[in-house]
């Protein structure tokens, strides 16, 4: 990467009359296999390098990016964009304020214990086919349906801004999917799942896939064997790390965004039930815990530093069941007097950098699952989810049990079909009494923003209870 | 090495390296968009691209892959190590080869304007937009106006040698009249004549201000009229349905050619001619002349979507809907009924207008059980006329349900695509009239 190109469009954006400017100049490169039903797909590998910059104008914002990385190309981006932010300021009557942060120099490199250069792509598809072979092995078990895909890739970013920040970041991805849908008699069930890690192939080892698909596959025949549906009266629910997880990201993480509290994403992506003024109240009981944490090493939504050059930290959302900090970009921080909290990330070089979460979850409590299981006399047991939705200020959640157990007497027994918790999100964090203490995080890839950018995420956190809940019974 | 001279050179190279089947597509393209937000402009942006891809065959090995530097020596190199790329893989055996392409194609009406290459009074209409919207009553106005450029040159080996160019313009605009009254409109064409930002600014505006004070209403059943907003989200997934790479993976409801699915009022066609669609086009990715493929004959599923080499496996003709790797659809083009909106809500007698959804989910994509989430303004009606507005419900149903649902069509008919479109949607352009539906679940927060 000629890094001397970012730096030109930064000077050349702050000579033009920006009061701020930054570049971010990346190179990713990866490559993907499938199979489905046995089959392999179309497999195959990709190269992207570009420059994304972005400048203030007078208080007015431009986003502008090129694959044309040669100087003329360059120069006619960076006029263009600092020449369309002047145009908008002309109309806008509230000015973007950036305030003064930390500039750093730094050169961070995600390592991989093994690289995925050292890995054939023979290999790879070994990979997805022993998955398979697995799966087939299950005599017992119908699953016409399988399709699983691995990719791999490596992303490179130098970033430099007008504040003085010079950084490059090295992030290696992996990530694996599956689809499997098992059938039994007449009826069938869908299952899937991804899996992302900021690792090299060895993810693979830590994912322990085979298992894992073994036991759901196994879990969702019974499920469609013996399935009965949820009790009618309240019942106490216990729910996986797995549902805590879509709990977590889309009743907490979203609308703690503050560009959704302050209806910057109300075009499409939505707005917030919360309001700035609500930092401070109650939202959850005492033993409600959760953050949102870039630091973590190796996860899907993990970083050092933000699309903004801002060093990522742990942002507690919710302590002991009160609203204590929002996710926060320069642009939101600023508007609250306060300083960005690192949470702005982009896609790609392609993209505008906006405000997203990272690896957002539920923090441990004192409790052991036996215990959890145990100490609760009639309730059902969520363990994973299927159908799942939210509306666009996050305040009615919806989700689907995919495989869920009745429990009776302190004792998990028959399981039960497709419970819904369907619920407002107070009612959820105010309903919790007993979290477990081993936390657990799934990958996802959340969608947000115009062009929508798919990020990678983790969510998660441990078992907990949530006390009386009536649930939907299809 | 100049971008447009990449695709037959790549094609003759590829041939001597022993592929076959092989498409070399390159392209450039400029967009624009100005987002607004709270009645100002947020941020602008611009896109400037170029790229090519390659996708070939070496014994029933398909790999594919881009090229993003234009030097021999790159594309030298990407078709050699794609080549051994395809050699170390298994073969997919269910691959049965690509459609014979041409130099000429019939012309697809208004797919280009050459005032939106170098277009640059996106703010205007922005500004008309965000005025129209107030006007109608909104307290704030947000949404994006985009515009975009691109040429391509597509050869493959099968005699494919095009040039190609296209234009678009589009404004998606919400205006919110307070925290819970809120309208959404969207607008999309390829030309500039007749595209009035004013229209759907005056109709979100118009949309949020009826929506003021929403009440809650009881979960049960309702009749639904949709707008043709909401039908972008819940008819992309039928249309993605009909894909035969869905039915494949099982994310299709779709299960048997012939099967009832519908009302038979509902015809559906796959329209990937049609003039001044969003996504027309003369001739597929591997050059199959695009045509109408009629989808669900009054309520009749008659075909997937095939490209040359899946229509192969499953004996019967490609419906030209090739992309790349698998088939996709073109645009959804529902056959408008004969009622006006006021007919439609007195038909309704009682039910609920739905304005927009989003989040929808699939809890089994086979069996087609599935919620989404009405948004913006929904409106209660009683004895066929708008009693209220309401709010925070979930529509909780069946989509093959839904179709059978289906009792009267609206004469109208809006051109709409849908934003986070999820799986089997590909979010593609949807030219729907309002549908009404009879009985429908509708669920909310319990406890």
């Amino acid at each position: 990467m000629d890094k001397s190109i970012a730096e030109f469009c930064v000077q050349l954006a702050e000579r033009l009359g920006a009061s701020y400017a930054e570049a971010r100049l990346e190179n990713s490169y990866g490559d993907g296999y499938a199979l489905r039903n046995g089959i392999p797909e179309p497999a195959g590998f990709s190269e992207d390098t570009g420059i994304g910059i972005r400048v203030i104008v007078n208080g007015s914002m431009a986003f502008a990016s090129t694959n044309k990385l040669d100087k003329i190309s360059i120069k006619q981006l960076v006029v263009n964009a600092v020449n369309s932010a002047k145009q908008a300021s002309k109309i806008n009557k509230n000015k973007i304020i950036f305030l003064k942060e930390k500039a750093y120099r730094d050169r961070f490199v995600q390592k991989q214990k093994i690289s995925f250069k050292t890995i054939s792509p023979k290999q790879k598809i070994n990979y997805l086919q022993s998955v398979d072979k697995a799966l087939l092995g299950l005599k017992s078990i119908k699953i016409p349906q399988r399709i699983f895909s691995v990719s791999n890739s490596v992303e490179k970013k130098y970033f430099v801004n007008s504040d003085g920040s010079k950084i490059y970041q090295e992030t290696p991805y992996f990530n694996f999917l599956y689809v499997i849908n098992v059938k039994e008699g007449a009826k069938n069930v869908q299952d899937y799942l991804e899996f992302t890690e900021t690792k090299g192939w060895e993810s693979t080892n830590s994912i322990k896939i085979i298992p894992k698909l073994i036991e759901k596959a196994k879990s969702l025949q019974l499920n469609l064997k013996r399935g009965v549906l949820a009790p009618k009266e309240k019942v106490d629910v216990i729910v996986s790390p797995t549902v805590a997880g879509i709990i977590a990201h889309e009743s907490c993480g979203h609308p703690y965004e503050a560009d959704r509290i302050f209806g910057r994403e109300a075009a499409q992506a939505g707005e917030s039930f919360v309001t700035p003024s609500m930092i401070g109240t109650r939202i959850g009981t005492d033993v409600v815990n959760l953050v949102d944490d870039p630091t973590l090493l190796g996860r899907a939504g993990s970083y050092k530093y933000d699309d903004e050059g801002i060093l990522g930290r742990r942002k507690w959302l919710i302590k002991k069941g009160i609203i204590t900090e929002f996710i926060h970009n320069r642009e939101t921080a600023a508007r609250m007097g306060l300083h960005s909290n690192g949470s702005s990330r982009a896609v790609a070089y392609s993209y505008e950098p906006i405000l997203r979460m990272s690896n957002t979850y539920f923090m441990p409590g004192s409790w052991k699952e036996d215990e959890l299981i145990k100490d609760t006399k009639k309730g059902v047991y969520i363990k994973s989810f299927t159908e799942w939705n939210i509306d666009d200020k996050r305040f009615n959640f919806k989700s689907v049990g995919n495989d869920a157990y009745m429990i009776r007497n302190g004792k998990i027994a028959e399981p039960v079909r497709t419970p819904a918790i369907e619920l407002t999100t107070p009612q959820i964090y105010s309903s919790i009494d007993a979290l477990t203490k081993k936390v657990q995080l799934d990958a996802g890839t959340c969608g947000k923003g115009e062009p929508t950018q798919g990020i990678p995420v983790t969510f998660g956190g441990p078992h907990f209870r949530m006390r009386n809940i009536k649930l939907g019974r299809k | 090495m100049e971008l447009f001279s990449i695709p037959e050179y790549a094609v003759k190279k590829a041939q001597r390296l022993g592929a076959s089947d092989i498409i070399v597509a390159a392209g450039r393209s400029n967009s624009k968009q100005i987002k607004f937000v709270d009645n100002e402009i947020a941020v602008t942006k611009n896109w400037q691209d170029e790229s090519a891809g390659v996708f070939l065959n070496y014994n029933k090995r398909v790999v594919s892959a881009n090229i993003k530097q234009f030097t021999k020596q790159e594309v030298d190199s990407t078709l050699i190590k794609l080549v051994k790329l395809a050699k170390l893989l298994p073969p997919k055996e269910d691959y049965f080869g690509l459609a014979k392409g041409f130099s000429q194609y019939k012309k697809v009406d208004g797919l280009f304007d050459k005032k939106l290459v170098n277009f640059n009074k996106g703010t205007d209409f922005v500004q008309a937009a965000i005025n129209a919207g107030l006007s109608a009553g909104a307290k704030r106005v947000t949404g994006v106006f985009d515009t975009t450029y691109d040429e391509s040159y597509v050869v493959s080996s099968n005699g494919l040698n095009m040039t190609d160019k296209g234009s678009g313009i589009s404004i998606s605009v919400r205006a919110l009249a307070s925290k819970e009254a809120s309208g959404h409109k969207m607008i999309q064409a390829n030309v500039l004549q007749g595209f009035n930002a004013d229209k759907p600014g005056s109709e979100a505006g118009n949309i949020a201000k009826k929506g003021l004070n929403p009440q809650h209403i009881k979960p049960g059943k309702y009749n639904i009229l949709f707008s043709p907003l909401p039908l972008a989200d819940l008819l992309g997934c039928v249309a993605g349905a009909c894909s035969i790479d869905a039915h494949e993976s099982g994310m299709s409801f779709f299960n048997k050619l012939g099967q009832k699915v519908a009302s038979p009022k509902l015809t559906i066609y796959d329209w990937a001619n049609l003039p001044f669609g969003v996504d027309s086009y003369g001739f597929d990715a591997e050059g199959t002349a695009a045509q109408k493929t009629t989808l669900i004959d009054k309520g009749a599923f008659k075909t997937y979507l095939h490209n040359f080499s899946t229509a192969q496996k499953y004996k019967t003709q490609t419906t030209g809907n090739a992309g790349l790797t698998s088939p996709s659809p073109s645009n959804t083009y529902i056959v408008p009924g004969k009622s006006s909106q006021k007919a439609l809500i007195e038909k309704m007698k009682k039910g609920l207008i739905v304005t927009n959804t989003w989040y929808t989910t699939f809890q089994n994509y086979q069996k087609g059980d599935f919620s989404t989430i009405p948004r913006d303004s929904i409106f209660y009606v009683e004895n066929g006329k708008i009693k209220c507005p309401v709010k925070d419900i979930r529509i909780t149903d069946n989509i093959i349900n839904i179709l059978k649902s289906i009792s009267a069509i609206g004469k109208d008919s809006e051109q709409v695509s849908s934003w986070a479109a999820e799986p089997p949607s590909y979010g593609n352009n949807i030219i729907t009239p309002s549908i009404l539906c009879k009985n429908l679940n509708v669920t909310k927060s319990r406890n």
